[in-house]
């Protein structure tokens, strides 16, 4: 298979051109990864096995000590990254960062209501509740009417 | 919390509390006959009740996240440091004359406490309120752009 590349001047000008006889698996797969790209993430799960995380279904990525995971609604991975890397890759999609180890999807957020000294207790989707320090509150609530 | 951010907050409220036992001051001095020969010293007393009702703040300091019976904890000492602080000043400064007084003095330290923490609930109230529901507009403006897509 030929594979030819040319610069653009643009971010907007890039695209990938698939000229194909017909449409097989092989094709499928690499048109699929390339609609993925952008909006997915590279998870791991318990199994070492790498798997494309859609943005869209992660609540909030915790980081532990030196790893960092995502959480879905009925899943976790660990992502290879940096949680201040994510903090900037995420913020197109809503996400802000809530406490010294928390990102959270502002689109997966059910509920706020307020806890003791100045913090507040966000309820997911999935029920749990995910703490946003009293140092992050000010921050949080000021992107939160930015958004709207 | 930050240090440096908890002095800052520190400093305010001092500044809050001298500002509210001075007006105080003035109230009771309006309503009340004028007392000749009163000391100079009386006037350095929102000052002193400032500083003083300051200082067991630092035990609700933390530069970690506590929990919630962490920081029910330290309220209540807190609470309990406020009450010995605003006794003793009044004692030294000769306001105790009776139980009636004590009672009082403590009852007022107690209603003002619980009030500044019921109004600090409020605040925090109406903002998780506000957060709730910009935060369902969001979501559904999302969902609207994404049925538009």
């Amino acid at each position: 298979m030929k594979v030819a590349i040319r610069t653009v001047l643009s971010k907007q000008e890039e695209r990938v051109i698939l000229e194909c006889m017909e449409m097989t698996p092989e094709f499928e797969d690499i048109k699929n990864y390339c609609l993925a790209k952008g909006n997915h993430l590279t998870g791991y799960t318990d199994t070492s096995s790498q798997q494309q995380v859609r943005i869209s279904d992660i609540l909030y990525v915790e980081a532990v000590g030196e790893n960092v995971f995502a959480y879905t609604q009925d899943m976790v991975f660990e992502l290879k990254k940096r949680l201040y890397e994510l903090e900037e890759e995420l913020a197109p999609y809503k996400f802000v960062r809530c406490s010294k180890s928390l990102l959270i999807c502002l689109l997966k957020i059910n509920s706020v209501r307020p806890a003791l000294n100045g913090r507040y207790l966000a309820c997911m989707e999935n029920g749990e509740e995910i703490i946003i320090s009293r140092k992050y509150a000010k921050p949080v609530k000021e992107r939160i009417m930015e958004e709207t | 919390m930050e240090w440096k951010e908890f002095l800052k907050k520190c400093m305010i409220d001092f500044l809050l509390i001298q500002s509210g036992i001075t007006l105080a001051i003035g109230i009771i001095g309006c309503i009340t006959p004028s007392l000749e020969g009163i000391s100079p010293y009386v006037f350095f007393m929102p000052f002193v009740y400032a500083f003083f009702c300051i200082l067991p703040s630092f035990v609700v300091y933390s530069p970690k996240e506590l929990n919630i019976r962490q920081i029910i904890v330290r309220k209540i000492i807190q609470f309990l440091l406020i009450e010995a602080v605003v006794l003793l000043i009044s004692c030294i400064a000769g306001s105790l004359n009776n139980a009636f007084t004590l009672i009082a003095i403590a009852s007022a330290a107690a209603v003002i406490y619980v009030g500044v923490n019921l109004l600090e609930c409020l605040i925090s109230k109406i903002n998780a309120d506000q957060m709730t529901q910009k935060i369902l507009l969001i979501k559904k403006r999302e969902q609207e752009a994404r049925l538009h897509e």
